[in-house]
Order: structure tokens, then C-alpha cells, then sequence
């Protein structure tokens, strides 16, 4: 009961990530997780062998222990591209700003105070 | 070439003011100023209350980031702004009113006098300024270092009152937009060979500027940003 459950969830999460526009790379990585997942659910004592060979105590640990270092590959990947995008919008909104400055001194007729207040002090 | 503040206003100085929710008070800050120099630009980093169509009242330009994106990029904005209108000194001036006009000119006649490329405001060249005490030291824990890391004699590093000229300007690029700036003035100083001076400021601690001045929190956020730029470089 509880495989087909499984097997379901993966299969329906292989099938999401599949129909959004993915590169040939971004594709293959996303299939073979979910080819994994499933053979995970349906050979259940395929962690404990790989385990066993790595010297592992069991493979609900090294499950773990491999979750953990893709978590923190994935937080700091997306950290970096966020700090990225933070940069990137900064940049576009000081060009933003700077254009529009521009386009209101453009419409205001040419202001003589600046030159005026320079005129009156001499 | 620059011309002294009572007299004839130098047409090639500018004052830039970041801004963020300052409508109370920023009216009467540009005032003051405008009463020497004519050159003021303000930006406007996604205020919320009416900051910009206070400044704009008040007879400064006006440059609107449209969402807050942090003193250091406002910063940089204004610096462009200025400099893409023929600046050829940059004032950075505070919003809240913590600085007097008349500052300006002390900067400007230590620029002069010393030729530097940079001159930095400093609340600690003279005795004895009323600063709160726990604010003083978390400044100096700071400042102690930012010397360590930049290897500049600079007694006050978050001062927002600094005079530059626009070869120096030029330099100002930031990586953080936010409150860490203060720490790459001082580093781009170092890094391109400006040669900077110190002049002394006093800093009127109102209520106002108080309250909004930085918190101990926002002291400490900088203390980590400084952390992260030292590690990141």
C-alpha cells in the first residue's frame, strides 16, 4: 500500500519537473533521481547493500548523510544566485531612476534658480 | 577653484542625500543647504511617506529608487546623478538633520588646504561630543576593525559626511548596498592610493535622528556585514 503511495509521489514529481522547459542536463539529473527513488521504494535493502559496501552503518544513514550534503549544495547554490539577482535588480533600478530624473528635467522648463542663486550671491 | 561657502557658491559641488522615510525633517535639512549651494540631489530609496515630494518642495533633484534598496546603493545613484550633471566635487550629507549645513565647508577648506582626493567627517577629532555611550563603543569596535582591514588612520567610519572629488567619486562603486558602504569608502581609499584627510564635525544627536539613527541591532548587523566582506574578499 504504502509503496504504490511511493511510488506514485515519484513518479507524479518525475512527471512536474519533466513538463517544465529543462535542459538536456537539468532533465537527465531530474530522471535519474526519480529512477533512484523509485528503485529505492521498490528494492528497500538496496541502501543497506551500498551501505555495507561503504562501510556505513545503515542505509537509512547514508541516505541521510547524502540528503544533508545535497541540502546544503542546494542553499548555498541558491544563496549565490540570489545574491546575484540582488545586485542585478539594484542595477536596474538605479538605471530606472536615473532615466526617469532625466526625463523630468527634460520636461521642466531650464530652471535658472541654480544660476540665480549663484547671480544673487556675487 | 572651488569658492568659499558664504561667498560665491561653487557650482561644481554637490550634495547627496540618500533618503529613506525622512519626509519630517528633510524639507528643512535641504533648506538650509540650499541656502549656500544650489546643487542638492536627493534619492529617494522607496520611501513610503512623502520624502520625495518634500525634497522635490524644497528645491533639491530628485532621484527615486523604486524599492529600497539600501544607503549604499542610494548612495551610489546620487553620486552617479551628480557626477553625469558636471559635478566636480561630491558632498555626501546625512537626511535626519545630524549634520549642520556649515559642515560642509570645513570639509571643503580641509580638501583645499590638503589636496586630498577624499576628506572623511570625524566626531572623534575634537573632545568630548555628546555620543551616547553605548553607541560610542560598538562605533569603535567597528572601528578597530575596519583598521585592521584596511590599514587606514580613520577615526570615525560611519560618519555619513564626506567630501570627494570627482575623480574619486568615480570610484564609488558598492558591492553592499546596504549600511557595509561606510567599510568599502574606506577600503576603495586604500585600493586605488586617494589620498584622504580628516576634518572634524559635530553631530547634533536630536530625538529625532536618535530614534532613527542606528540601533545597537543595526550596529551589530554591520559588524557581521564587515565580517562577511573581510571573508568574501
Amino acid at each position: 500500500m504504502i509503496v504504490s503511495l511511493l511510488l506514485a509521489l515519484i513518479i507524479g514529481l518525475g512527471l512536474y519537473i519533466a513538463s517544465h522547459r529543462l535542459s538536456g542536463f537539468q532533465l537527465l539529473a531530474a530522471l535519474s533521481l526519480c529512477a533512484c527513488g523509485v528503485a529505492l521504494v521498490i528494492f528497500p535493502n538496496l541502501t543497506s547493500y551500498v551501505a555495507w559496501r561503504l562501510g556505513v552503518g545503515r542505509g537509512t544513514d547514508l541516505l541521510l548523510y547524502f540528503a544533508v550534503v545535497g541540502g546544503m549544495f542546494a542553499a548555498a547554490h541558491l544563496y549565490f544566485r540570489l545574491r546575484r539577482q540582488e545586485t542585478i535588480i539594484a542595477q536596474l533600478v538605479r538605471e530606472l531612476a536615473l532615466l526617469r530624473a532625466d526625463a523630468a528635467r527634460d520636461r521642466e522648463p531650464i530652471s535658472a534658480p541654480d544660476d540665480a542663486v549663484i547671480a544673487q550671491k556675487r | 577653484m572651488s569658492s568659499e561657502l558664504r561667498g560665491v557658491p561653487d557650482p561644481g559641488l554637490w550634495v547627496v542625500i540618500p533618503a529613506f522615510n525622512e519626509a519630517r525633517v528633510l524639507g528643512d535639512v535641504i533648506a538650509s543647504l540650499r541656502a549656500y549651494l544650489p546643487r542638492v540631489v536627493v534619492v529617494d530609496d522607496g520611501s513610503a511617506d512623502r520624502t520625495g515630494a518634500c525634497a522635490h518642495a524644497a528645491g533639491a533633484c530628485v532621484v527615486t529608487h523604486r524599492v529600497n534598496l539600501g544607503q549604499g546603493a542610494a548612495l551610489e545613484t546620487g553620486i552617479a546623478y551628480a557626477l553625469s550633471r558636471g559635478a566636480r566635487t561630491v558632498c555626501t550629507f546625512d537626511a535626519d538633520g545630524q549634520h549642520p549645513a556649515d559642515a560642509i565647508e570645513v570639509l571643503a577648506c580641509k580638501q583645499r588646504e590638503t589636496g586630498s582626493d577624499i576628506v572623511f567627517g570625524s566626531r572623534f577629532l575634537e573632545a568630548a561630543p555628546s555620543l551616547p555611550r553605548t553607541r560610542r563603543l560598538v562605533l569603535q569596535l567597528a572601528l578597530w576593525f575596519t583598521k585592521r582591514q584596511t590599514g587606514l588612520a580613520v577615526t570615525d567610519t560611519h560618519n555619513g559626511l564626506r567630501l570627494m572629488r570627482a575623480d574619486a567619486a568615480r570610484y564609488m562603486h558598492f558591492e553592499h548596498a546596504g549600511m557595509a558602504h561606510a567599510s568599502e569608502i574606506l577600503a576603495l581609499t586604500k585600493k586605488h592610493g586617494l589620498r584622504y584627510a580628516e576634518a572634524p564635525t559635530s553631530i547634533a544627536y536630536t530625538e529625532y535622528s536618535l530614534r532613527k539613527g542606528q540601533s545597537t541591532f543595526d550596529a551589530v548587523k554591520i559588524l557581521f556585514e564587515l565580517f562577511y566582506a573581510a571573508w568574501t574578499r
